[in-house]
């Protein structure tokens, strides 16, 4: 007979407990603004000739940005998938886009020379870990100098973690030039990116002589490169 | 309602599992806990139902309201978490406690990749050796709440929850009902 109300008073504790939790995290999440940030900037792409440059050898009306306007000319390579990759012999679209600082910059596999392309994006870990160890590489002159080494920045979400992409490349004294992709993708769509980090090896005469993606040590890093100077 | 208002909320609700899981398993060794024991034990079921089914709607709500696209660590988190979702609701109300090891195991299953996956958004493990270009685990679809709740950490505190309550040796059943 002593059971019945201790037991009743349990549940009611129990459910004062599950019911106050509930009311507690709606109070709570509209006390707090719904965690709302305020605006966070966000990067225009401005079409060439509506507005004044700011940054010395920008293009006239390209203002820095983390993306900005990309256009290619030529094919599209297939996306690199397991097994043989088809895209190798093929020649890859030029691209012509602009710096994060807006000065035009061109990515063009006719132009007699063999080029390692990289492409990275700002939040991927690997990349993270990847660029570190090429800017060293690099400094240290372990890297072949008669190749050219190019990077487009991609996959830019400024929601992502290690936003913005610029400051992140200054940041860790990138030595190669680079192209900011378009909102789209369009570069890295181009050249058939997979995952990232992405490479590709370009020969002299334009053509894919390896594509690959993923973090790499300076082995496979210089095995590849060799690749586009066969 | 923004996805910011929507995690917040999720998140908050998250945190209060987190608490009561940590509450539970501390309770078993604190005499001043052992009142706080007691009384959830009746309800371990509808408890454990209540909150894989929040999360199971949280999970549906993301992805079906907002259109975040889940990733492959997402996806094997809601292999566990919505069969849990579905047969925690029907054991609790047949009450059948014969249901515990079954959850147990896909909880358990659920918190490793819950845990996993916290480690890699907060770069400790990568995801093998290259990033998903599309929807890649390591990248977070909002900001963290409270600087450290996203979506895998909620997925972590649901699991824990039903790790901790359903560990909890049942009432003595009357004779009849299932055990």
């Amino acid at each position: 007979m002593t059971d019945a109300p201790k037991s009743t008073k349990k549940n009611t504790n129990v459910i004062v407990v599950v019911v106050a939790a509930v009311l507690g995290a709606v109070l709570f999440t509209v006390l707090t603004n719904g965690g709302d940030k305020k605006a966070t900037t966000v990067t225009t792409t401005t079409a060439p000739g509506s507005e004044p440059a700011e940054t010395p050898g920008a293009t006239p009306g390209v203002e820095p940005g983390e993306t900005q306007i990309v256009t290619l000319t030529g094919d599209v390579l297939p996306n690199l998938v397991d097994g043989p990759d088809t895209a190798v012999g093929k020649t890859p679209a030029k691209l012509n886009g602009y710096k994060f600082e807006g000065q035009p910059i061109t990515l063009d596999p006719l132009d007699g020379k063999a080029k390692i392309v990289m492409f990275v994006a700002h939040w991927c870990p690997h990349c993270q870990r990847e660029v570190p160890r090429v800017t060293a590489w690099q400094a240290e002159g372990k890297l072949p100098t008669d190749v050219e080494y190019f990077t487009v920045s991609t996959g830019v979400v400024d929601s992502r973690p290690n936003y913005p992409p610029s400051a992140w490349l200054a940041k860790e004294k990138w030595p190669f030039p680079v192209m900011a992709d378009d909102k789209s993708n369009t570069a890295s769509k181009a050249y058939g990116l997979s995952s990232f980090p992405f490479f590709v090896a370009l020969r002299a005469d334009g053509t894919v002589a390896a594509r690959m993606s993923g973090e790499q040590e300076l082995d496979g890093f210089l095995a590849f490169v060799a690749k586009a100077k066969a | 309602m923004s996805i910011d208002v929507a995690a917040r909320f999720f998140a908050t609700l998250s945190l209060v599992a987190a608490v009561g899981a940590l509450a539970l398993v501390g309770g078993r060794f604190v005499p001043a806990g052992r009142n706080l024991v007691e009384a959830f034990r009746p309800h371990a079921l509808r408890l454990a139902a209540l909150v894989t089914v929040t999360a199971s709607l949280g999970s549906l709500y993301f992805s079906e309201v907002k259109d975040l696209q889940p990733c492959r660590l997402c996806w094997f988190q809601r292999t566990m978490m919505y069969p849990l979702a579905v047969i925690l609701l029907i054991a609790a109300v047949r009450k059948d406690h014969g249901i515990r090891p079954y959850a147990l195991v896909l909880a358990g299953l659920g918190f490793l990749v819950a845990t996993y996956h916290y480690l890699i958004e907060w770069g400790v493990l990568t995801e093998g050796g290259s990033c998903d270009p599309n929807v890649p685990c390591s990248a977070l679809p909002f900001e963290r709440q409270f600087g450290f709740v996203s979506l895998a950490s909620m997925a972590m505190a649901g699991f824990a929850f039903v790790l901790s309550i359903l560990t909890l040796r049942p009432e003595a059943e009357p004779a009849g009902v299932p055990s």
